[in-house]
């Protein structure tokens, strides 16, 4: 599903990507991990079009995506978290994950009026939303505030948004950033149990290792903008140079 | 004459509330602070003029091409302002401002115009001591009311509307998600040309048509939107209003020729005190 070839990116003097390559398959889920600075998130802007890359290429289902904008990549089903909350103050629950459903729904002005047939766009997506709110358990917030909610559920109602986005891969960066241990680990699990569901690819970033290798079937570490170590979760601890960052 | 005070100046709030609506809108989307936005209403009014002189049964229709002509004029110009740096577009639209006042002058030549009304103007709906309130304040507030009402219906209940307020807040994140921020920014820029463009349509008949006619009006929407903190479109209408109504109430009760010191007055006022706006809140930027 994503292939990159020689993917380099500088900023000034620092190499934050040098000469990637990666190959993930469609429906797996990979980890990805790294010391602060070692590129994770630039490989990231660079994957969902928020960044161009200095050199190489990149696709994403066949197709080089390298000069396509973020919402054209979106649409070819590649949807990405952001590190921490782009929730919209005065939104509720329900509206954000309804924007998630943007790009399936053809944009109408008359969506409320509760003469519409029931296989209305608009209404199947609202019914979808639902169904997402429901799977993470947070059905019964749909119609209040987000900004009255606390932080774990706005990660929650973030999530429910990229799923809602109908993502064929998701790109997630740092989803347990902010969480307590215990929250932490109940989110992860909820990623899982929705890529389980949906049976959409994942790459994820995280810190945390454990967490990581128990989620995803392959784990690759970034250094320098290099990749130093790349596998399954069990053979990847056996190098040292994982050892020496993480202290297993 | 308390009442006669304050309905016209809500009829005259009806007019600083879209100009002020109008900026805030943009500026919320594209932080771009839209200072032609007086001249492109009334630009848009001049020609609505010549089709109507061209075609005097059709104002209706007429009007509603003016409003459709405003916003792909909006949309267009969009596209066409750079956005790179906002303070690049201000120039642009101080220039564009510049423009449009000299073509005016140019096309339709400086002297007062009358633009005429459907109905008859001088119908008195209520007197008292002389002073009149009008069918024209009527359709004034009518149609300015309904124009922000379907605003905020947008706004608020339509996939379009929920998406504009994510592209406000949240570009990058709304773009991770699909939508096509670009467009929808061009579409916000067009609606809020719309909204202007009926301030300019509204204002005509009061300060006659005439390339100038808009300075003092945008001076008011501008303090408006300003009051309103510039992101608060709620902020921005109600803030509209209040200086109607204030300004008509100085006006009366010590000069008329106070519309400037209030309009920059107020302006001072909220940029000492609470620069995000009486009802905005701080604005908070992710790094």
């Amino acid at each position: 599903m994503i292939k990159t070839q020689g993917l380099s990116k500088r900023f000034g003097g620092l190499t934050a990507l040098d000469a990637l390559h990666l190959d993930i398959p469609a429906d797996a889920c990979w980890g990805l991990f790294g010391p602060n600075g070692s590129g994770k998130s630039t490989l990231l802007h660079c994957l969902s079009g928020y960044l161009e890359p200095d050199q190489g290429e990149i696709w994403i289902g066949g197709q080089n995506t390298r000069m396509l904008a973020p919402f054209a990549l979106a649409k070819l089903g590649l949807i990405r978290g952001f590190q921490g909350t782009y929730l919209v103050d005065g939104l509720t629950v329900l509206e954000h994950v309804l924007l998630g459903q943007h790009q399936h729904i053809p944009s109408s002005f008359f969506p409320k009026l509760p003469f519409l047939s029931s296989d209305h766009p608009e209404k199947k997506a609202r019914q979808k939303a639902l169904e997402w709110l429901d799977f993470l358990g947070i059905a019964d917030q749909a119609n209040q505030l987000v900004q009255r909610l606390p932080y774990g559920m706005q990660r929650q109602v973030e999530l429910a948004r990229l799923l809602a986005a109908e993502p064929k891969f998701l790109l997630l960066d740092e989803p347990g950033a902010g969480l307590n241990a215990e929250e932490r680990e109940a989110f992860f699990e909820q990623i899982t149990a929705a890529r389980k569901s949906a049976g959409f690819g994942l790459l994820v970033i995280a810190h945390h290792f454990s967490l990581l290798s128990q989620m995803a079937d392959h784990l690759v570490m970034l250094h320098q903008g290099k990749i130093v170590a790349s596998g399954p979760a069990d053979s990847i601890v056996q190098e040292a140079v994982v050892r020496e960052h993480y202290l297993l | 004459m308390m009442l006669y005070l304050l309905i016209n100046g809500l009829a005259f709030g009806s007019i600083y509330a879209l100009l002020a609506l109008a900026m805030s809108i943009t500026y919320k989307s594209t932080d771009i602070a839209n200072f032609a936005q007086g001249e492109l209403a009334m630009f848009s009014t001049y020609i609505f003029f010549s089709g109507l002189l061209l075609w005097p049964q059709g104002f209706w229709l007429l009007l509603i091409l003016m409003l459709a002509f405003n916003f792909f004029g909006g949309f267009l110009l969009q596209k066409g302002i750079p956005t790179s740096s906002s303070k690049v577009s201000m120039i642009i639209t101080l220039g564009l401002q510049m423009l449009l006042l000299g073509c005016a002058g140019w096309l339709w030549g400086p002297e007062p115009r009358h633009l005429p009304l459907p109905f008859e103007a001088g119908s008195v709906w209520f007197e008292e001591e002389g002073l009149a309130l009008s069918s024209y304040h009527l359709w004034n507030l009518l149609s300015a009311g309904l124009l922000l009402g379907g605003l905020f219906l947008l706004m608020r209940n339509t996939s379009l509307g929920l998406a504009i307020q994510a592209t406000q807040q949240h570009p990058e994140s709304a773009a991770s998600l699909g939508l096509n921020t670009q467009r929808i920014k061009a579409i916000a820029f067009g609606l809020s040309a719309l909204t202007g463009g009926l301030a300019g349509m509204l204002a005509a008949p009061l300060t006659p048509l005439e390339p100038t006619m808009m300075w003092n009006n945008l001076l008011m929407g501008f303090a408006a939107a300003v009051w309103g903190g510039f992101r608060s479109l709620k902020g921005a209408v109600l803030a509209g209003y209040c200086l109607g109504m204030l300004k008509n109430l100085l006006a009366y009760y010590l000069s008329p020729d106070l519309d400037a010191m209030l309009a920059f007055g107020l302006i001072a006022l909220v940029l000492l005190w609470r620069p995000q706006g009486i009802w905005g809140a701080k604005q908070v930027r992710n790094l």
